[in-house]
C-alpha cells in the first residue's frame, strides 16, 4: 500500500516539475526583461548565477563539428551526464516541453474522445523495437552532420527550439519561423506514429541514453506478482511510447516516466517497479520461491 | 566574362554592405556556425539589446547571435564574450581594443565634411577615442583600419542620410 501511494507522488512530482520547467522558461526572459541577469540562456544551454549547464548532445556536436575539445565546455556536461548515468534518460520524461505538451495534449484528447467516440483499439506490440534502430537513427544523424557541417543536432532539437523561441518573443526579437521546425516534427508523429520523435529519432534523448548502463534507474519486471487477468496489459497500454515494460530491449527506448509503474501498482498487484541494481529481481524470486517452498512444507 | 565579373563582384559588395556584424571576439565564420550552439546567452546578457538572433531567413545561420549596428550598435562592454560557453566568442578578448568585428569605412561622397559642413559624430563617439577615427586638417574624419575595431557607434551616429560610415564584418555572413 505504501509502495503504491509512491509511485502515485513520483508521478505527481513528475507533472509538479514539468510545469515547473515550461513556468522557467516563461519566467527567465521576463526576468532578462527587468534586467535581471541572474539565470540566462535556454534549454540548449543556461547558466544560473555562474553555473553553466549544457545538453551533452550540444557538446558532441561541438566536439564533432570542431574536431577539438573546449575544456569549460566538457566541464559544463558534467551534471546532466551524471543525472543521465543515474536516472536516464529522464530530461525527456521529467523536463522536456515538448513531451509536456504532447503528454498533456494526448491526455485531453483520449479524454474528450472517450466521451464523443468509443475508445479505438489501440495497436499494442507484443515486443520492443530492435536497439539497433535507435542507434542506427542516431548514428546517421551524427554523420550526416559531419558531412554537410552544420549543426544538425541544434536544429532538431524541440525542447531547445521551443525554450529559444518563447525567451525570443518575450524578449522582443518576435517568434520566427523556427517554429515551423517543432510543426514538422509534430506533423512527423501524426504521419510515422504515436511519438515516433521522441522514441526513434531526437538526438537529445539519444545523447542521454548513451550513458545507460545496467546499473542506471531502470524497470524490473517481477513475473511472480504480476497476474493481470486483462488482455490487453495496462502497463503497455498506458507507455506513451507503445513500449511493453515487461518485455526486454526496454532500453535505449524507455524514458522513466513511470507511467506503466503507476498503473501496475493501482490495476496489477506491483509486478513493475524502478531500481538501480540489476540482480534485484532475480534476489526476490529467490526468496519469494523459499517463502512459498516454507509454506508447502508449513 | 568581363560583366560576370563585375555583377559578381557588385553581388558581393552588396552583401558586404549588407551583412551583419557578428559578437565581439567571433571566430571565423566557418568555425562559428559549426561551434555556435545558440544558446542566446549573449544576447540575453547584452544590456544594449544589440546582439539579436538571426531569424530563419539566414538559412543555416538562424538562431545565431548577429549586430545590425545601425540600428542598435555594440558598445564593447565586453559582457558577451564573458558568458559564451562554447568559446565561439573568443574569451581572450576582454578588453575593447582587442575586438575585431569588422572595419569601418567613409564614403566621401556622402560625409558632411567632405561635403563642406563641420560635423564631428563619428570622431567623438568613436571609443577608441581619436585613434580609430583621426581628423584630418582637423575637418575630415579618416579611419585607422589597423585600430578600428567595428563596433558601429559611428555608423549609428552618422548623420547623414543612409549613414556616411559603414563598418564592413570582417566574417561575412550569407
Amino acid at each position: 500500500m505504501r509502495e503504491f501511494n509512491f509511485y502515485k507522488t513520483l508521478n505527481r512530482t513528475r507533472k509538479v516539475v514539468q510545469l515547473a520547467t515550461l513556468l522557467f522558461l516563461f519566467i527567465v526572459p521576463i526576468l532578462i526583461f527587468f534586467e535581471v541577469r541572474f539565470i540566462i540562456g535556454n534549454l540548449y544551454s543556461i547558466t544560473v548565477g555562474g553555473l553553466d549547464i549544457t545538453d551533452p548532445s550540444m557538446v558532441l556536436q561541438n566536439i564533432l563539428l570542431a574536431r577539438s575539445f573546449y575544456v569549460p565546455l566538457l566541464i559544463s556536461a558534467i551534471i546532466p551526464v551524471i543525472i543521465a548515468f543515474l536516472f536516464g534518460r529522464i530530461f525527456c520524461s521529467w523536463a522536456c516541453p515538448y513531451n509536456t505538451i504532447l503528454e498533456e495534449a494526448e491526455r485531453i484528447y483520449s479524454k474528450i474522445l472517450a466521451k464523443f467516440i468509443m475508445k479505438r483499439k489501440a495497436k499494442q506490440a507484443n515486443k520492443n523495437p530492435n536497439p539497433f534502430i535507435y542507434w542506427g537513427i542516431y548514428l546517421f544523424l551524427t554523420l550526416l552532420a559531419l558531412i554537410i557541417g552544420i549543426p544538425l543536432f541544434t536544429f532538431l532539437s524541440a525542447p531547445g527550439i521551443i525554450s529559444s523561441q518563447i525567451a525570443a518573443g518575450i524578449i522582443g526579437n518576435g517568434i520566427g519561423l523556427e517554429l515551423t521546425i517543432v510543426f514538422a516534427i509534430l506533423l512527423s508523429e501524426v504521419i510515422f506514429g504515436r511519438r515516433f520523435w521522441c522514441k526513434y529519432v531526437c538526438p537529445v534523448g539519444a545523447s542521454f541514453s548513451l550513458f545507460g548502463t545496467k546499473k542506471t534507474l531502470h524497470i524490473t519486471y517481477n513475473e511472480l506478482q504480476c497476474n493481470c487477468t486483462i488482455k490487453l496489459e495496462p502497463c503497455s497500454n498506458s507507455c506513451p511510447f507503445n513500449l511493453v515494460p515487461k518485455n526486454s530491449n526496454l532500453y535505449p527506448y524507455c524514458t522513466n516516466c513511470g507511467l506503466c509503474v503507476k498503473t501496475c501498482e493501482k490495476i496489477g498487484k506491483g509486478a513493475l517497479s524502478f531500481s538501480f541494481d540489476n540482480n534485484k529481481n532475480s534476489q526476490l524470486n529467490i526468496i519469494q520461491d523459499q517463502e512459498i517452498q516454507n509454506k508447502k512444507v508449513s | 566574362m568581363n560583366v560576370f565579373k563585375k555583377l559578381l563582384q557588385g553581388i558581393k559588395e552588396v552583401i558586404n554592405y549588407k551583412s551583419p556584424l557578428r559578437p565581439p571576439g567571433a571566430l571565423k565564420e566557418k568555425d562559428f556556425i559549426k561551434r555556435c550552439i545558440k544558446c542566446n546567452k549573449c544576447a540575453q546578457i547584452c544590456p544594449y539589446d544589440s546582439i539579436v538572433m538571426a531569424d530563419i531567413s539566414w538559412g543555416k545561420n538562424m538562431g545565431t547571435p548577429v549586430i545590425f549596428p545601425r540600428e542598435v550598435p555594440c558598445y564593447v562592454c565586453m559582457k558577451c564574450t564573458a558568458v559564451c560557453p562554447t568559446g565561439v566568442l573568443d574569451t581572450n578578448v576582454d578588453a575593447k581594443e582587442k575586438v575585431k568585428m569588422g572595419i569601418a569605412e567613409i564614403s566621401t561622397e556622402k560625409c558632411l565634411p567632405y561635403l563642406g559642413v563641420i560635423c564631428r559624430a563619428c570622431f567623438e563617439h568613436c571609443p577608441i577615442f581619436r585613434e580609430a577615427i583621426y581628423l584630418e586638417d582637423e575637418m575630415y574624419p579618416k579611419v585607422n583600419t589597423d585600430k578600428c575595431i567595428g563596433c558601429g557607434i559611428c555608423e549609428k551616429v552618422c548623420s547623414a542620410e543612409d549613414s556616411a560610415i559603414i563598418v564592413k564584418s570582417t566574417n561575412i555572413i550569407i
